[in-house]
């Protein structure tokens, strides 16, 4: 098997739950033997997509490995897909096998093939197969469980090139070990495995949070060196007090999924700084696998609130609404990123997937930025509706269809890490219900969102509902 | 109202629950609205109720509703007086 990822080095790779170790030739080897044993080949040697519901553990990383390096094209989801979510997706993308570990896992048209502790292989009992093609290596959802079925399309190249790029900035060497703090299923939680095992560096396997001692006393415990979070994770070690844990042997925290306010920046840089820490402020998307820009850790502090500049073989510049290349300073236009990393484009179902690269390289973020000194960028807008909740990209456009569904006039706005809605009073759906329900299928914390009656949606001149009045008056 | 039905309330408050749950068998991830950020919530209501400020070791070993209650004498709290 030819996959970067995979070496015969008989060091540590994987840091497991139970105590034990796999070293890099041990998990190339359990590649290897996986794709032997799951007789998972279609009628023909065409490319076949298999989803593979993941958690942070070692079967669940042999699948996704043993699948992109046998040319199959895994696309990851959360172990706790609903059920409703995973229905459509089977239906939109057609997969040849569903890899997963529940057990009241109802798929109509497969089999289990394969089967070992908690672990199935699914397989669809009969599969005619259709064009996919030949570059695309691996899918990842955009957003949220707001019921689309929207993928990214990714090449080999894009994950290699983007988990080397990351490997280089931040210095990964084989002595690194991440602790996997965030889900293999969400593009940065995989571009940690992805930069780690590339580097033949090694990760500590786990689900915990940082709410788990279980969590801190593996960092303490097995030699743990770098930490990744969204912006939630840094609220959060704020709190617990960053100078008052025991850290051990970490010495690199990485932030991105989100804005975190330059004073948290600050407030976790200069922490940072008195331990003896690294920590970089980052920027990226899923549609450019999962880095664009990195703050370098020595200028964190002194640069708080930016987004950096971009990763090596990348580059930023901005374009103001016709499309030009925006040249002066000081003046807001759309971030655009050209680089190895950006995706081929969007799927929305099966026949997408027989499509080439649609980006060529250049990605338009949809968020709006200012051009700084030596190439930085800070972000000062986004043109798209969405919030980002806990690192969890949600369009808002989709959270109004969704009360729509439920026969509920709505209209959706907010900030990260908290969606606002303002709903036409109904009688016959309380507010507190409608927050309870909406955290349910979005699968986040009901913190996360508010909802409030109103008597009536404030509109613009032209019909649509006035956001900006509504952002003021919350 | 009592400690116990302050503590009682933060609990039913945070996580949707009603009070005939709260027992040791109510555990951090048994609910999913008790995750991560629903503890960050639960520990700033719980200080805000009792006026007091958790340390890190507390906050991070609070696992439970019957745990709390320990971590809780700590700060002069008796929950269950």
């Amino acid at each position: 098997m030819n996959l970067p990822f995979l070496h015969d080095k008989p060091t540590a790779a994987l840091l497991l739950e139970n105590g034990a170790t796999i070293s890099h030739a041990e998990l190339a080897q359990r590649a290897g033997a996986a794709l032997h044993e799951w007789q998972w080949d279609g009628p023909n040697d065409a490319k076949r997509v298999v989803f593979c519901l993941c958690r942070n553990d070692l079967p669940s990383v042999v699948c996704y490995l043993a699948a992109l390096a046998s040319g199959r094209v895994p696309l990851l989801l959360p172990v706790d897909v609903k059920p409703a979510q995973l229905a459509s997706l089977v239906q939109a993308y057609q997969p040849h096998a569903v890899f997963g570990n529940s057990a009241s896992l109802s798929l109509d048209g497969f089999g289990v093939q394969w089967q070992a502790e908690d672990y199935r292989l699914w397989v669809r009992t009969q599969d005619s197969g259709y064009p996919v093609h030949e570059n695309l290596a691996l899918l990842l959802a955009t957003s949220g469980s707001t019921g689309s079925p929207k993928l990214v399309r990714l090449s080999l190249d894009n994950i290699v090139s983007n988990a080397s790029a990351i490997a280089s900035y931040l210095g990964i060497g084989v002595q690194e070990r991440a602790i996997t703090s965030l889900p293999i299923h969400y593009s940065y939680g995989l571009s940690v495995l992805n930069s780690h095992l590339l580097s033949a560096a090694s990760l500590v396997l786990t689900d915990r949070s940082l709410m788990d001692a279980g969590f801190w006393q593996a960092i303490k415990t097995r030699g743990v060196t770098s930490l990744a979070g969204v912006p939630y994770t840094y609220e959060m070690l704020l709190r617990l007090g960053i100078g008052k844990l025991e850290l051990g042997t970490l010495r690199t925290l990485t932030q991105a999924g989100g804005r975190l306010p330059a004073d948290k920046v600050r407030q976790v840089a200069q922490a940072s700084q008195t331990r003896n820490i690294r920590f970089f402020p980052m920027y990226g998307q899923t549609e450019a696998t999962a880095r664009i820009a990195y703050v370098p850790c020595e200028q964190a502090l002194e640069r708080a609130g930016s987004i950096g500049r971009a990763i090596p073989g990348g580059s930023l510049w901005l374009e103001d609404d016709a499309g030009q290349r925006i040249d002066g300073a000081g003046v807001q236009g759309q971030l655009v990123y050209a680089g190895p990393n950006v995706s081929m484009g969007y799927a929305l179902d099966w026949q997408d997937l027989a499509k080439g690269d649609e980006n060529r390289g250049v990605l338009h973020t949809g968020d709006l930025a200012l051009r700084e000194a030596e190439g930085f960028y800070t972000i000062t807008g986004r043109l798209s509706r969405f919030v980002k909740l806990f690192g969890v990209r949600v369009s808002l456009d989709a959270v109004e269809a969704l009360l729509e569904q439920q026969g509920l006039r709505a209209a959706a706005f907010g900030d990260d890490d908290l969606l606002q809605v303002r709903m036409l009073e109904d009688p016959k759906q309380a507010p507190k219900q409608v927050v309870h329900d909406l955290a349910a299928t979005l699968g986040v914390n009901p913190r996360a969102i508010c909802v409030a009656g109103i008597e009536h949606l404030p509109r613009l001149e032209n019909g649509k509902v006035d956001y900006q009045a509504l952002k003021a008056s919350a | 109202m009592s400690n116990k039905e302050k503590y009682d309330q933060v609990f039913v408050d945070c996580f949707g629950v009603g009070v005939g749950v709260l027992n040791a068998e109510f555990v951090y991830q048994c609910v999913p609205a008790w995750d991560s950020v629903g503890h960050m919530g639960m520990i700033a209501a719980l200080e805000e109720a009792f006026g007091i400020m958790m340390e890190t070791e507390d906050i991070i070993e609070f696992g439970s509703y019957t745990i709390g209650i320990e971590k809780l004498k700590k700060y002069g709290i008796d929950v269950l007086a």
